[in-house]
């Protein structure tokens, strides 16, 4: 399950790029990024575990 | 602030009238109402399509000063409507369906609220609290059963298990007086509910609205408005509802780091509102005239009945809830709806004294629904953190474009409340694929009257007034009871002339309640569902009738 390796990558270079782009609009574009994934995971317990995950060793 | 003597000024003042108590006279009261406010008047006018009389004790002698609680919803017009009161509303009132909200400069919401060819009413109403009281003071000042106390204070009351004394402060001086019941609706900051020691629980929010009547002249329908991060208010979010006679309501958040007393100051609200009205294009000159603070209260007493039972609690007394999805005075009617014919029932005997524990078990629930609802349109019209100021940015962007988004933005807007575990209800044992559940609130919708030869459009709300009811499909049955009962027959034509009293020539009645010949809905004098069943059955009906009436 999950992406492929190199799928990963070009997500998490994409993010950090589309991330420096927004500026001081940053944080509100990661949310709005984090809603518009949560709507297609479409997965109420699901995206709760997720928030849990992201949370943990911040 | 009332800034605006010249406009709202117009409203009567009342004199004080000297009760027969302050000569010496012992007058036990079946019902003592503390508080001349919406909530107040409207029990009061309840208990006497009843008969039942009361005292008012106020200490005030006129209405009360601006729109306060401006938006009144269907379910308030259909309970005045019940009393025979909600025609000088309506002809007032400007009726309302939905509205939009801004992001900065963009659109990003447009919603309604129910509303078809079966509604008797609109959803909403926008007038000012000072119409709406006027035209209950005047209902009650022609209700003989009313005994309206102007300038008048409780300043102290004691319950026993067969009453309540009552000490009462007037310019010309104190008096003692009792009651079978006393029902507090003074308010948020109740006197009753101090002197009891009751506490409200819950939550109360930190950030600030400020509200305000304007006089503008504008073309701008009547439809609510909200405006988040405007380019005139940056920061801020402003509200916008056209009422009667030219005049707007004003609603714009202030930001925590802006200073209550000086955002108060009639220069800087006027520059500030200024500002918003030259962004949305309105050119007019305009006027200030009234000016308020408003903060989020998530608050309820755990239980509405007091004192031996003899102390009820109604409207902001018992609750407070926020003012977005306008719950607040249209919960205090709903309160008045409830109690008013259950008080009536138990001092006339046809209901037993569960019913007043049953007011204030369904009340309560109420209260936590509204307070559930609003406390979610709380945190997006005043995000209490970083957090939430974060994720409404988020969504108001995303909504910009993206459908999904838009219902976090939805102003959810009150509706009728269904007590899914009334004490009162009966639980349905056949199986409905649609219809109003015991609990719920009779769904309307066009029938006709029959009266020999005249037919008359009527609507179904309309065939429970103030008795209960047995709405039944097909022929008319008998019902035994022990106490009051209106039993209507609904036919659709198919019946021989005469057999029925109302005809449903639109099938509109069958399809809302889901009903066929034989089918039968026992309702209360409030509108709730008690009971229904697909066959009809004269015991049962009697059965769920004793449970309705706590008998």
């Amino acid at each position: 399950m999950g992406l492929p390796t190199d799928d990963l990558e070009a997500f998490w270079e994409a993010l950090a790029a589309a991330t420096d782009a927004a500026g001081d609009r940053d944080k509100v574009f990661l949310a709005k990024l984090a809603l518009l994934m949560a709507d297609q995971i479409a997965d109420r317990a699901r995206i709760a575990e997720l928030i849990e995950i992201a949370q943990a060793d911040l | 602030m009332a800034l605006g003597h010249s406009f709202y000024h117009d409203f009567p003042t009342y004199r004080f009238a000297r009760p027969p108590e302050l000569d010496g006279r012992r007058i036990r009261h079946s019902v003592v109402i503390v508080g001349a406010g919406p909530v107040g008047l409207t029990l009061a006018i309840g208990l006497a399509r009843y008969g039942v009389s009361c005292a008012i004790i106020e200490p005030r002698g006129a209405v009360s000063f601006g729109s306060r609680a401006t938006c009144t919803s269907r379910r308030s017009l259909e309970i005045w409507d019940r009393y025979g009161i909600a025609g000088p509303a309506l002809a007032k009132g400007l009726a309302w369906t939905g509205g939009r909200s801004f992001f900065r400069d963009r659109e990003v919401l447009r919603f309604a609220m129910p509303m078809d060819d079966d509604q008797k009413h609109p959803p909403m109403i926008n007038l000012q609290q000072c119409y709406l009281e006027q035209y209950l003071v005047d209902a009650a000042l022609a209700a003989p059963e009313i005994g309206l106390r102007w300038h008048s204070q409780v300043t102290a009351l004691q319950a026993q298990p067969d009453g309540v004394r009552l000490r009462i402060a007037t310019p010309e001086g104190e008096y003692d007086t009792e009651a079978d019941f006393v029902v507090a609706c003074d308010g948020a900051r109740s006197f009753v509910r101090q002197e009891l020691g009751l506490k409200l629980e819950g939550n109360s929010y930190e950030g600030r609205y400020l509200i305000a009547d304007i006089r503008l002249r504008s073309k701008h329908p009547t439809e609510r408005r909200a405006w988040f991060d405007p380019p005139s208010n940056p920061g801020s979010t402003v509200l916008m509802h056209r009422q009667p006679d030219d005049i707007w309501r004003v609603d714009y958040q202030l930001r925590d780091d802006e200073d209550a007393e000086a955002e108060q100051d009639e220069a800087r609200v006027r520059a500030r509102i200024g500002a918003h009205l030259a962004m949305i294009g309105e050119r007019e000159d305009w006027e200030l005239i009234w000016v308020s603070l408003y903060k989020a209260h998530c608050l309820t007493l755990p239980r509405y009945r007091h004192g031996h039972g003899r102390i009820l609690f109604a409207g902001d007394a018992a609750h407070l809830v926020p003012i977005f999805g306008v719950r607040g005075l249209n919960s205090g009617i709903d309160d008045s709806g409830n109690l008013a014919w259950k008080l009536a029932a138990v001092l006339q005997g046809w209901g037993g004294d569960g019913l007043l524990d049953s007011y204030s078990h369904e009340r309560v629930f109420a209260a936590h629904e509204n307070i559930a609802q609003a406390r979610k349109s709380t945190l997006f019209m005043t995000p209490p953190s970083a957090g939430f100021a974060l994720m409404r940015h988020a969504a108001l962007s995303l909504a910009v474009s993206q459908a999904f988004a838009r219902p976090l933005i939805n102003p959810r807007q009150t509706t009728a409340i269904v007590f899914p575990a009334s004490p009162l209800s009966t639980p349905d044992e056949d199986s409905w694929s649609g219809g109003a559940p015991p609990g719920a609130t009779l769904p309307t919708g066009p029938v006709m009257t029959v009266n020999g030869a005249h037919a008359n459009v009527a609507h179904l709300l309309d065939l429970v007034r103030l008795q209960p009811a047995a709405i039944v499909f097909g022929p008319p049955k008998t019902i035994r009871t022990n106490g009051p009962l209106d039993v209507v027959s609904i036919g659709n034509g198919a019946e021989p002339a005469n057999r029925a009293d109302i005809l449903d020539h639109r099938g509109r009645a069958a399809a809302l309640l889901d009903g066929q010949p034989g089918s039968v809905y026992l309702v209360r004098p409030d509108g709730h569902v008690a009971a229904r069943w697909k066959r009809f059955d004269a015991e049962k009906v009697a059965a769920a009738y004793r449970r309705m009436l706590a008998q």
